[in-house]
């Protein structure tokens, strides 16, 4: 049984001029400690939301987190007050976002701004502790001649340096779990990779553990453990790294990894899409009869796979085959 | 025909830096720095670059919104840089341009039928009616259909405010359009169906494409040629295939490594290059990618290298592929 | 046929659409809701005003010594002013002089600052740098100051004060405007223009002021009232409407010296001042909030 990192029943709506749409609902979701576990969706699929709602800082309105717990060593993040919040965020659940000039102060140095992420979570470190705490940070990312890098401003530095600071700063007060929500997606590609790299080492370094969000599946394969595909607030498919690349089993995974062709689409039905059935309904071009009268759940493919979709039923399986219970 | 329908002449483009007061010039940034190349007529040529290689503005110095610091474009013979008023008016419809961004790049405040109609308003004169029915049958050819004229471009999804842009391209009839990141920010859906349409568009109407795309499989799978850019040069220019296989440039080839793909195993088969891309203010002297190049030698840092011929229309800019009679490199 | 249906179905649901989605964002917002009927009540009597009122000729200067500076009454409802006038008659007329020369002013002073500011965002260089130090010089004195400098200045009138209030207020939109210019021009729909080769005055009038002219209207709907409260200064001031105008403000200056003993005449006034700009300045900022968040789109 997972203790470490488990999302269960997570419902978030939000309201909207049209009225209130769901945009999460997630039944279950593990991360175990010291893995990798990667969420792939495309803009829109409710990334962001999904990572906000962890640190619960999701603006709310018009986010409301309606029901599900969400559980971190035991505690249920979800019914912590606000002030013990704020004692797990930076200290043990940390998260790093995909722009790093709106997530640094412009009128601060660099170093500020990791001393003040230090000090507030240190109250008895003394400034001086406080800077070379920085400084270690600063040299933890690789960044060349950090008694220089501290004093700069964050327009002194380039993008890739920048997100780098941004990691050293989510990292400064031993954060075990690290959130990363598209932390490449502004960088040139090059850069990128120096990032990946970066971040790969410093899983290895400090045994953190990290929910890895891209909207690029093979990125997120060459980074994460286990991946999660996201579809329109729902994990749809779930498994290890090689289960996907081997064997993606969801149409909308095939699709990612472009092994479904433009040329095979030929959709012509239209269907309205609700609860009852499967969300993926009208773009699939694998659909069957029942895909139209109920939405699957979540159903075992081998021991460490498992995907969203009626289709899996007429595969041959053993008798091993159960669906997750809610 | 051979002749090359659009032929860009040691391109350059400089902006210059003020500062002081008086403002008087302190610095030149090198945006696009001699770029030459042929495209052919029904081409698609492919430019691959990261940040500041200068495509952006090899592609607006194309479309006349930047003057060159020196150097021509050529197209359909007419240097276009001195033509009358008339030829310029028609310019304008020889050579269109799509955006990356489907949001802003059509007027939020503006229906789709005024969006769409724009270009023929413009330059024709023709009546309200007669627009309209045009606009619907652009409309009609990219899938979009007519009761989108009175709505607004954020009613739509960002695949299909693209498609508006296209639309809105061919209003003209040009021969050449502009794809600059035609895919990058929509669904990956959305992006089968606009290169599926794109690629249809070309072959009905016979068009020439310049496509700008960080994305390899887009360019794999839509150009001729391509060329790599890098600080405002050409620094590989070739058929795609041979240069998607064999990358001679040390950058294109880090370039291709370190995009991961379905191919890439794990994260140690991905390249990551030591430093960030130079400012281009203050190119490095030598080759410009000495400062990142894992295989720079001495002579990098002295002198640019000449442009060496690989094969047939396939050549790249690097010492490094300097070959005596025999095959053996010269370094 | 079908051009006609286009042009009259189509655009009727979309108008009607659009309209439900204001009248949404306006009950939502009570406050505003609020301001914007009292505005619409304060135009209404504006336009009627002659009519309604009791004594009709004390608005235009009939004077009637007998019943000088009497209580509140069922007669005169807000007293009478020291010539005997219906108060009552009369602030319900300056509604309509208000109202007027407020919108005439700021009117004005869009007409000729956003075309300034237009320019100077989208031209840049030297027309910018001229135009903009122009609105410098004028916006380094305080709106009131300046403006009563200019109607010393023109000599004491209504229509002096009207024009000195014009001269005084376009700048600011100058400002506002052009900072938005500046930013929208980069965007890619006005390169997509340029491509196309859309001259230059439609890309500035109808690519980029449509986006950029909330904050415009914010800040003239907040004028409106502003501006009223500006010449009732420069009438308090004597420099603005004259003897015998049913000016607010000149009605308040007139009354200082009954203060003691015909409160009405000062309070009356002044409350029909207070209420008239209040509610421009809760319409203002209510066309804030609605025009704002509609970019916002969940």
């Amino acid at each position: 049984m997972n203790n470490y990192f488990k999302i269960k029943d997570l419902k978030i709506n939000f309201e909207t001029s049209e009225g209130i749409k769901n945009v999460i609902n997630i039944n279950e979701l593990n991360l175990h400690k010291g893995e990798t576990f990667g969420i792939v969706g495309e803009s829109g699929a409710g990334k962001s939301v999904l990572a906000m709602s962890i640190l619960r800082i999701l603006p709310s309105p018009p986010a409301f987190i309606e029901s599900g717990e969400i559980i971190f060593k035991g505690q249920n993040l979800l019914s912590l007050e606000e002030k013990e919040m704020q004692r797990i965020r930076g200290r043990e659940i940390s998260m790093i976002f995909q722009d790093p000039m709106s997530t640094l102060n412009p009128v601060f140095t660099v170093g500020q701004q990791i001393m003040n992420v230090i000090l507030r979570h240190n109250k008895h470190f003394s400034k001086k502790d406080a800077k070379k705490e920085a400084l270690k940070m600063i040299e933890l990312v690789k960044l060349s001649d950090a008694k220089n890098t501290l004093n700069k401003y964050p327009n002194e530095l380039s993008g890739g340096q920048r997100q780098r600071i941004i990691i050293a700063i989510a990292l400064s007060c031993g954060a075990e779990l690290l959130i990363a929500d598209e932390p490449t997606r502004n960088l040139d590609v090059t850069i990128q990779a120096g990032i990946l790299k970066l971040i790969n080492e410093l899983i290895k370094e400090l045994g953190i553990s990290v929910l890895f969000i891209a909207n690029n599946i093979n990125l997120v394969f060459i980074v994460s453990n286990r991946v999660g595909i996201l579809y329109k607030g729902k994990i749809i498919e779930v498994g290890t790294s090689q289960d996907l690349k081997k064997e993606p089993f969801h149409p909308y995974t095939q699709r990612l990894l472009g092994k479904i062709s433009p040329t095979d689409s030929n959709l012509k039905e239209e269907i309205k899409i609700n609860d009852s059935i499967c969300p993926y309904f009208d773009k699939c071009e694998k659909r069957i009869e029942i895909c139209k009268k109920f939405s699957p759940i979540l159903t075992k493919v081998n021991n460490s796979h498992w995907v969203n979709c009626h289709r899996v039923i007429n595969r041959e399986v053993d008798d091993e085959s159960s669906s997750i219970s809610h | 025909m051979n002749q090359a329908a659009l032929a860009i002449k040691n391109l350059k483009k400089y902006f210059p830096v003020y500062s002081g007061f008086p403002s008087r010039v302190r610095d030149w940034i090198k945006a696009v720095d001699g770029v030459t190349l042929n495209i052919k007529k029904g081409e698609t040529l492919g430019v691959v670059g990261e940040s500041g290689c200068g495509k952006s503005t090899l592609v607006n110095t194309i479309l006349r919104l930047e003057k060159p610091t020196s150097g021509e474009v050529i197209l359909e013979g007419k240097d276009i840089f001195h033509l009358n008023k008339r030829e310029m008016s028609r310019l304008r419809k020889e050579i269109q341009i799509v955006f990356q961004d489907p949001f802003w790049s059509l007027n939020p405040r503006w229906l789709i039928k005024d969006i769409v109609g724009e270009p023929l308003r413009v330059h024709f004169n023709l009546s309200l009616g007669e627009i309209l029915s045009k606009v619907e049958k652009l409309l009609g050819m990219v899938g979009i259909p007519k009761t989108a004229l009175y709505k607004y471009p954020h009613e739509f999804s960002g695949g299909e405010r693209q498609r508006i842009a296209i639309a809105r391209a061919l209003a003209l009839e040009p021969n050449f359009v502009i794809l600059d990141e035609p895919t990058s920010s929509i669904d990956v859906f959305s992006q089968d169906q606009i290169l599926k349409l794109l690629k249809k568009l070309k072959e009905e109407f016979n068009l020439t494409y310049i496509l700008i795309s960080h994305d390899l499989n887009v360019v794999k799978s839509m150009a001729d040629k391509i060329a790599i850019m890098y600080l405002g040069k050409v620094i590989e220019y070739g058929p795609a295939k041979k240069v998607f296989e064999n990358p001679a440039h040390p950058y294109t080839n880090a370039l291709f490594k370190a995009i991961p793909d379905a191919n890439t195993k794990d994260i140690n088969s991905i390249i990551a290059l030591e430093g960030e891309v130079p400012s281009a203010i203050n190119i490095p002297s030598g080759c410009r990618f000495h400062t990142r190049c894992p295989v720079a030698r001495g002579i990098c840092h002295k002198e640019e290298p000449p442009v060496i011929k690989l094969s047939e229309e396939h050549e790249a800019a690097c010492f490094l592929l300097r070959k005596n009679e025999s095959g053996e490199s010269l370094l | 046929m079908s051009i006609k249906s286009i042009f009259f179905n189509i655009p009727a649901k979309r108008k009607l659409k659009v309209l439900k989605e204001y009248i949404y964002l306006l009950k939502k917002n009570k406050l505003t809701f609020t301001a914007l009927i009292i505005i619409l009540s304060l135009v209404v009597i504006a336009i009627i005003s002659p009519i309604i009122a009791p004594f009709p000729y004390h608005i235009y200067g009939e004077i009637n010594p007998q019943d000088k500076l009497l209580q509140p009454s069922r007669v005169y409802l807000f007293g009478t002013d020291e010539m005997g006038r219906d108060l009552f008659s009369r602030v319900l007329y300056g509604t309509r002089i208000s109202l007027l020369a407020s919108l005439i002013a700021v009117v004005m002073g869009l007409l000729i600052g956003v075309p300034l500011g237009l320019m100077a965002g989208y031209y840049s260089g030297f027309i910018d740098e001229i135009i903009m130090r122009i609105v410098d010089m004028f916006l380094s004195f305080p709106p009131l100051l300046l403006a009563m400098a200019i109607a010393a200045f023109l000599g004491p009138s209504l229509q002096n004060a009207i024009l000195a209030l014009i001269i005084a207020w376009w700048p600011w939109y100058t400002r506002l405007i052009r900072g938005q210019v500046v930013s929208i021009k980069e965007k890619e729909f006005v390169r997509a223009a340029n491509a196309i080769g859309t001259p230059s005055w439609q890309i500035m009038y109808k690519h980029i002021l449509p986006n950029c002219i909330s904050p415009v209207i914010v800040q003239a709907s907040m004028d409106l009232g502003g501006i009223i409260l500006t010449l009732a200064a420069l009438s308090f001031l004597g420099l603005g409407a004259q003897s015998p105008t049913s000016e607010w403000g000149l009605m308040l200056t007139t009354s200082r010296k009954y203060f003691l003993n015909a409160w009405w005449y000062s309070i009356f006034p002044g409350i029909a001042i207070f209420i008239t700009v209040l509610s421009f300045n809760l319409l203002g900022d209510g066309l804030r909030e609605i025009l704002d968040p509609k970019t916002k789109k969940y």
